[in-house]
């Protein structure tokens, strides 16, 4: 199965619509409760990272067998210093956005914690590609 | 996998007043009712029992199958469990004493408030928020349907549900304790919803006391006749002073005045606890400790089996309390000590999966893409007329096989008025539907 969403840069009216949408899918699949958190945690922190740093960007989630795979994408500023980002707490976020109650240097941690397996491209001033999956059939992997 | 079986659902339709206007069907927050042959039908393995659907109903079509008073009469010893809503519904001159007295001149022997099971719930619930390790947040599990919609459609927060008997479950527990001297044979609840109807319909565990329920509905005429009979002068002094805090848990906000917890979250209305549920399971409601959930507005005093208007009804209930300060709080008086292992559910509660499409994952994601073809061929907007809730529940039906494309009326006008309007009866779609399966 795949799903596919666009993401806006600076709509926070939106933010969670896209993991709101794959949360309910994968509810219609019967999936384990707790795949199901991990996943839309670990895409709702994704998709928040687009809203709030880049231009546009897009979603992929495609479940098969073994894993339910995500893919975000987008296009904008990318990530200087990667090992920095993952830090707990760092952020580079512009204070508008912390008033909003985002970009507190949580997002990129938290879906490490979640997912089973994660892979971050990033090329400055051109974008972002994040990758993670998540394991249907491993036992539940402890959320930090 | 086997699901667990549904609760009690004591939902009826009196099908002679229902004229399929799917008013029902839209309201409803797990998508469980559909209008087939002219008549709504409903999904139990997804009824939540909130409710909404009597309350919506314009004809007054859905109803609780109550037990009866012809029945209490019959038995000659019965007990009421009066739920706090009860005292709420006859207008602010009429005490909870007269209301309590009049239940003894229709046919019940005796009578009891939940006060004394209240207390103990909130002790119990606030020792165990106070637990180490607890799941946050914690979802306050005494509105049944709060955790039947948690079951149906949140299955991830279960555990975040309070894992803490019902007060009335407490009751049946102990009727020793909370009762005084010897307890009638029987014993009824009287509700001011489904959910707590069908919570009290259940069968008991060993050694426990059963209970019947009785709609408010239908004890409302007898009461109010004797009530305004009496005037307001009856009832003044006699019998134990109802204690202010159980009332209050009538108003939503009342559980969490009562667990004394520093903030809390209380929603009520079964579309907004929804949303809240939905933000809970992104992990997006932040430092929040406990949420008081009620499905339905203003708390049960909105129950869909009430009378009065709640923010009336809670008018009323406020200004009780407020002008009879000293006495009712006589009632709250006194440390309440509880050993929490004796009032944990004693089996964690299961997920009901009624939202999934199918057991078999692979045949879920076929179903769910042929889903999203066919909702693409539907106009979108969710006019009712096929018997759904809306498009895409249409197209989740016919994917699986209880209803036809040309069960929409755009799609049929279109298949019509290509075969030039000619033997529409075969296009008609089957009668018998299994809206189990």
């Amino acid at each position: 199965m795949n799903l596919e969403f666009e993401i806006t840069g600076q709509d926070f009216k939106k933010a969670g619509e896209a993991s709101f949408e794959v949360k309910h899918r994968l509810k219609r699949l019967g999936l384990p409760p707790d795949i199901i958190r991990r996943v839309s945690t670990a895409a709702y922190e994704a998709e928040l990272n687009v809203i709030i740093y880049a231009q546009r960007g897009i979603m992929k989630v495609c479940v098969e067998d073994q894993c339910v795979d995500v893919i975000i994408a987008d296009v904008g500023p990318g990530i200087p210093d990667i090992e920095l980002a993952m830090r707990e707490g760092y952020t580079t976020a512009p204070p508008y956005v912390k008033q909003l109650g985002y970009g507190s240097g949580m997002g990129l941690p938290n879906i490490q914690k979640n997912a089973d397996w994660m892979d971050l491209q990033s090329e400055v001033n051109r974008g972002t590609t994040l990758r993670f999956k998540v394991n249907l059939n491993e036992r539940k992997k402890r959320r930090g | 996998m086997k699901l667990p079986a549904s609760p009690v659902l004591l939902l009826v339709l009196r099908k002679e007043r229902c004229q399929g206007c799917t008013h029902c069907a839209r309201a409803c927050p797990t998508e469980a009712i559909r209008i087939r042959d002219g008549k709504a039908e409903v999904m139990p393995h997804r009824c939540v029992q909130c409710g909404r659907c009597i309350q919506v109903c314009p004809r007054g079509a859905w109803e609780m199958r109550s037990d009866s008073l012809e029945k209490v009469k019959r038995e000659g010893e019965a007990l009421a469990v009066l739920d706090s809503t009860v005292f709420w519904q006859f207008g602010g001159q009429t005490s909870p004493q007269a209301v309590a007295e009049a239940f003894l001149e229709i046919g019940f022997s005796a009578v009891q408030d939940l006060g004394e099971a209240l207390r103990i719930y909130a002790a119990a619930v606030s020792r165990y928020l106070s637990s180490r390790g607890r799941p946050f947040p914690a979802i306050g599990s005494a509105c049944p349907a709060v955790v039947q919609l948690v079951q149906v459609k949140y299955p991830s927060l279960l555990e975040n549900l309070v894992p803490i008997l019902s007060p009335l479950k407490i009751m049946a527990s102990r009727p020793k304790d909370i009762g005084r001297g010897n307890l009638p044979k029987h014993s009824y609840y009287i509700v001011p919803c489904l959910a707590q109807a069908g919570a009290a319909s259940e069968p008991p565990a060993k050694g426990k006391r059963f209970y019947g329920a009785i709609s408010l509905t239908h004890v409302f005429n007898p009461l109010k006749a004797i009530l305004s009979r009496k005037g307001a002068a009856s009832g003044v002094s006699s019998g134990r002073e109802p204690s202010a805090s159980a009332m209050k848990w009538a108003a939503a906000g009342g559980e969490s005045e009562a667990l004394g917890t520093p903030g809390s979250l209380v929603v009520d209305g079964i579309p907004q606890v929804a949303h809240v549920l939905e933000l809970a399971e992104s992990g997006l409601l932040g430092d929040v400790p406990f949420i008081e959930a009620w499905a339905c507005t203003a708390g049960c005093l909105g129950g869909p089996l009430t009378i009065q208007d709640p923010f009336l009804a809670r008018y009323h209930l406020l200004a009780w309390v407020q002008n009879n300060k000293g006495r009712v709080r006589k009632a709250d008086r006194g440390k309440v000590s509880v050993d929490l292992d004796r009032f944990r559910l004693s089996r964690p509660v299961k997920s009901r999966g009624g939202m999934r499409l199918d057991e078999d994952l692979k045949v879920a994601m076929e179903k769910l893409r042929r889903i999203d073809e066919v909702v693409k061929k539907l106009p979108g907007i969710d006019c009712g007329s096929c018997g759904c809730p809306n498009c895409l529940a249409l197209a989740e039906d016919i994917v699986q096989g209880h209803a036809m494309e040309n069960d929409c009326l755009y799609i049929l006008k279109k298949t019509v008025s290509k075969s030039g309007g000619k033997s529409l009866s075969r296009w008609q779609t089957p009668k018998k539907r299994d809206l189990e399966s």
